[in-house]
This record gives C-alpha cells, structure tokens and sequence, in this order.
C-alpha cells in the first residue's frame, strides 16, 4: 500500500439547511465519513443494500428496551414493509408490545425518581419510563385467557416459540402492534429466551389453575430446526442488531449452523468488547466462529438505538420511498 | 404525585425533516429519544433569545470528525457568542484553512505502517504529518508580525483573533470567530502544537509571553455581562470545566446541554451530570438542562439541522 492510498477521500465538513430532510443530513455525515456520523451513514448504506438484496433474507435482533421507549411502531412498519424477514426478540420486548397491544401504556418518567415511592404506587420503572402495575395485570389476564383459546384450538399441540407468537399475532386487532405485523406479513418472531419474561409467569398462573392435560406446552427446542432452515434455504443473510444479548446470538449461531455465515450486518449497541460478553463483542470476532463471512458488508455503530435507529429507518424510507416492496 | 405521562411510539415519515423527526423523538420523550428532544428545545430557546450569551465548549476531535463548518456557521450566524476549545481543535481548523484536508479511514490499520508513511490517525481519520510541518512554517510568519508589545504579553484568546484574521477561507472557525469579534478562549493552547511550536519559536527568536490568566479576565467579562447565560458542551474535559466554573461568578448557568460518552462513575468533570453541577453552584437547575449520552457527531448535527429549521423564522441562516 503507497502512502497516498491512505489520503484517497478527504474528511468534508458537514453543511447543515434549515428543513433537511433526514436522508439529506446522512448525505452529510457521509462526506464526514468519520466516527460515529460516518458509522451511521455506512449503516444506512448497508441497510438499503440488504433491503435492495430480495435474495437476502434480514434478520433483526431485538434486545433491551427497545419497544418501551418509542420503537414499536418503526420495527411495525420495518415488518410491514418486509424490511425484516425475521425477528429475534426477547420475552420482555414482546411483553411490551402486547401491554400496549392491550390498551395499556408507558409513561414518561424520570431517572431520578424516588424508587421507594414508585414501589409504594405499585409502578415499575425503566429508566425513564413508568409502567402501572394495573396495566401488567390487564395484560395477564388478557393473555391467559388468550392462552386458554389457543389450547382450545389446537388440542395437545407442542409450540415453539415463533408458533405461539403467530397465534397471539392472529388474535390481536391493533394494527400497531409488532405480533400483529408479524402474523399478517409472515414474518416469524423468534423468543428464544421466552421463559425469561412475563411470558414465564402467566403460564406458571395459568398452567397452576389447570388440570396439566389443558395446559399450553411449549418446546424451546422446536424452533432451532425452523430457524436454521430459514438461514439455510436462504441465498444471503442479512442482521440488523438492536443491543445484543440472546437474540444476537440466536441468529448469528444460526448463520453458523448452517454453514453460511452473515453477508451484510448492522450493529448498533452501547456495549464494549473489553469484557468478552456476546453484546459487546466486535462484529471481526464473529467472523472467527463463522458466524459472519470474512468479507462481510458491516459496520457497528457505538450509540443508542433510540436515537441512531429512527434516523437509519427515516432515510432509508426516504430513499426507497412509498411504492418499494420487496 | 401523578407519575402517567404516555410515552408516544416514534412515527417516521419519508422525506421527514430533521425538525420532524426531533418532534417524534421529544414526543416520545424518553431515554435518548426524548434526552435529543429536550436538548433540541433548550438550544431552540436559547438561540432565539437574544438575552442570552451562548457559550460553545469543545473537546474531542469535533474539528477532524467534521463539525467545523457547523461551528463555524453557528459563528457566523451570531448563535454562538464564545466559544471555548482545546487548542487541537483549532490546530485542525487551522490545517484544513491551509488547504490541507483529514482523509476518512478505518480504525483497524497497521499504525507502524502509517508511522513509517508519517501519517497520523485519530479513530478513523488520516492526517499527514506534513500538514503539521506547514502549520509550524505559517505560525513561524505569522508569529514574527507580532509587536514588541504584543509578544510581551498576549492572551491565547487574542493570539487565536490574530490567527483568525490572517485566514481567508470561508469555513475556518477562527475566521468567523475573528470576523464577529467571537472570543475564542483556549488556555489551554500550550497543549497543541500551535502551543510547542510558540514554545520553540519563543526561545528562538523573540521572546513571548503567552498569558493564560488574560483568557479568564475575557471569560469572566462575559460571564458578568449575560443576561442570560447558555452552556453547550461537546465531550467534555477542561473546556467544559472552565466554562462551568466561570458560570459561578453567576451563581450558575441558565440553560445546560451535554453531549458526551463519558460517564459519571468514576467521578471524572467530563462524565460528570449537570445535576451534580447544581451543588457547586455552576448550573441553577435541573430542569432546564439535558444530558445526551451520545457521539456528538451524530447528535450535534441532527439537533442542529432541527434548530435551525425552527429558528428560521426567527433569524436567517
């Protein structure tokens, strides 16, 4: 490599207008290219290129609390438009969605708030977000009783996650709500880690309640199978990660699995290498597993998803536009 | 105590502006979404009041990371009425006025390689060693035109004006400043190479006294001056500190905005929250200030572009 291959494309500063449109100001985080404005703009790159791709199948794995605070109607609208073939999620982030599926709401709160009192109140905190515990027990019990039709329907059935999923999705009528989305794009939702979330505890009280034979059975394991199919039938893989944790993994030992390997990623997290936890860990280091093919198209974005996705998402729908289907 | 306000899901639009889009986040109103919001409005106010003094902290590599034109047009503009810099910042403002440009490049390089090929790299960012050698060479002219009185003691505020006004390019910080007599403050110039270079020219030739105590005087005077007094930090580090502490002499800022990746934990001033700032008498209240955890060459320029769509009818850009 010769010195001037290193000076081939030059930092060019940003030049703001009154009323950009968001696809405008990536334009010009482009032209800077550097640090995380640069990292953005490759994200948005990488991202059109995988939606482009009709042969890539895009997975989205979703952890933390991405649906409390805001994005719940934007990882809809991704599923909708068959941005996202596949989502991988937490029960918590499903939970979420059906609290709001159910009528019930998060509240804008403050880190700061006296925790004591809170308890006191019987209102949970994340964050900054305030959640009634009234609205968690509408929630249970809607969702038991929903359980209960499901096991009705289907008599001595043995669900995987993404099957359960599809049958909440079906009974929902909130056009908003991811499960919904999912069930009228047939796009699977994984939950691999579903017994680490309310999910868990309904059942527990629902399952209590019955005579065994009529309670619902879920196999964790049943879903392997359908989700290394997918990553194996598929021509190219696609990732966009929100956070980390297990729906990160999910779908990158899946890639493994099946002997592919990831074609396009996008990580976006707050979380450092240094510690050697799956979260944190660099996107270089997946290729060492095989999860993520050498020469893959990638970037990782070190910020949070609550302010860097909705700018990724925005251009990119302006890019595509209103009439792109894929 | 009524603790329920909705959190209002993020819509997105094509073709939505940035101004649209901080709206959604500020309804939203949570986590970063609604720290953005709320940064956004707080410099929306303080930028259509002209009772208030804006001071604009920089630290980091916000000038290589490609935020100068952006502060320089704040400048020009008349929204930023001091700002206050680590003197690498306008070390690289400088470079890019002498023609010289930071390449885009990747983190995971051989740095002997780019050693032995006498580039240097911040991140993801090239520069030539030789853009340095030429800053030296210019400074070295510049610096002989200063007077006997003026070498007996200069301010590195009044020094920067100087540098700022021998500077045609249109995009330079410095220019600007110089043109709309926006002080640059910077004792801590020493710490760049305009400061080694000062240091060996100063035991060459002529001798110069650069005084850093006048660039409090000048702070001090603006800090006594607010009507209302406006902070905006980028990263953090002394320019944050000084700025904050000079804010004392006014039993604290009026307005605060922050945006960094450091944390508070290990008690450090740049991780620091605004909210401890309160007990030292550097931020009157919690409630007119925001915190954003974020790289601020993502955050600054989406919160700005937002700005200025809303200030349009106010001022024009």
């Amino acid at each position: 490599m010769d010195r001037k291959d290193f000076f081939k494309d030059p930092v060019v500063h940003m030049k703001l207008k009154a009323r950009m449109t968001i696809n405008q100001l990536i334009q010009e985080f482009s032209k800077s290219g550097s640090f995380g404005a640069g990292r953005v703009a490759t994200a948005c790159d990488i991202y059109e290129r995988m939606i482009r791709d009709r042969e890539c199948t895009i997975f989205l794995a979703l952890a933390g609390a991405v649906i409390p605070a805001g994005l719940r109607s934007i990882v809809a609208d991704l599923i909708r438009r068959k941005f996202v073939d596949v989502v991988v999620t937490t029960g918590a982030n499903v939970i979420h969605d059906l609290l709001e599926a159910f009528e019930g709401h998060h509240y804008k709160g403050h880190w700061n708030a006296n925790d004591v009192m809170l308890y006191k109140y019987h209102a949970f905190r994340i964050y900054d977000i305030f959640v009634p515990e009234e609205d968690f027990m509408k929630e249970d019990s809607k969702l038991a009783e929903m359980l209960d039709d499901i096991i009705e329907e289907s008599e001595n059935r043995v669900f995987s996650s993404n099957e359960l999923m599809m049958e909440i999705g079906k009974r929902l009528n909130d056009s908003n709500s991811i499960l919904r989305a999912a069930y009228n794009a047939e796009v699977p939702v994984f939950v691999p880690a579903i017994r680490d979330s309310e999910f868990a505890y309904i059942h527990w009280l629902h399952a209590k309640r019955k005579p065994s034979k009529t309670s619902l059975i879920l196999d964790t394991f049943k879903e392997v199978p359908n989700i290394v199919d997918i990553a194996t039938i598929s021509s190219r893989l696609g990732m966009i990660v929100l956070g980390g944790g297990v729906p990160r993994n999910t779908v990158q030992h899946s890639a493994a699995i099946a002997r592919k390997g990831i074609d396009y990623a996008v990580l976006i997290t707050m979380d450092r290498p240094e510690t050697g936890g799956l979260s944190g860990s660099t996107l270089e280091e997946a290729i060492s597993w095989g999860k993520i093919k050498p020469r893959a198209d990638k970037v990782t974005v070190i910020g949070d998803i609550v302010i860097v996705f909705p700018l990724i998402v925005a251009s990119l729908f302006e890019r595509l536009g209103d009439d792109f289907s894929r | 105590m009524n603790f329920l306000k909705k959190v209002k899901q993020i819509k997105l639009r094509r073709g939505m502006t940035a101004s649209q889009l901080i709206k959604e986040m500020d309804a939203c109103g949570v986590l970063g979404a609604g720290k953005m919001g709320k940064a956004a409005k707080l410099i929306a106010k303080m930028f259509a009041d002209p009772d208030y003094t804006v001071f604009l902290t920089l630290a980091g590599a916000l000038v290589p990371g490609g935020l100068r034109g952006i502060i320089a047009e704040l400048i020009e503009h008349g929204y930023v009425n001091v700002l206050i810099t680590t003197g690498a910042n306008m070390v690289h403002d400088l470079v890019e006025a002498l023609g010289f440009s930071h390449e885009i490049g990747v983190f995971e390089v051989q740095d002997e390689q780019l050693k032995n090929k006498e580039i240097g790299r911040i991140g993801d960012i090239y520069i030539q060693h030789k853009a340095f050698q030429e800053l030296e060479k210019w400074l070295h002219h510049l610096l002989k035109e200063l007077t006997e009185q003026e070498c007996q003691r200069i301010s590195p505020s009044s020094l920067l004006q100087k540098i700022g006004t021998q500077i045609s390019q249109k995009d330079s910080i410095l220019a600007a400043a110089a043109r709309k007599e926006v002080p640059v403050i910077c004792p801590g110039l020493p710490d760049s190479i305009i400061g080694f270079q000062l240091w060996t020219w100063s035991s060459s030739d002529k001798k110069l006294v650069l005084d850093s105590l006048g660039d409090i005087s000048k702070l001090v005077d603006e800090v006594y001056q607010a009507r209302k007094s406006g902070i905006i930090i980028l990263g953090g580090g002394w320019p944050k500190h000084f700025t904050l502490f000079a804010n004392t002499f006014r039993e604290g800022v009026d307005t605060a905005v922050q945006i960094t990746m450091d944390r508070p934990e290990p008690g450090g001033l740049s991780g620091a929250t605004l909210k401890e700032a309160i007990s030292w008498r550097k931020v009157k209240s919690n409630e007119n200030t925001a915190t954003v955890i974020c790289d601020a060459t993502i955050a600054f320029p989406l919160i700005v572009a937002a700005v200025l769509e809303e200030a349009q009818a106010l001022r024009e850009f």
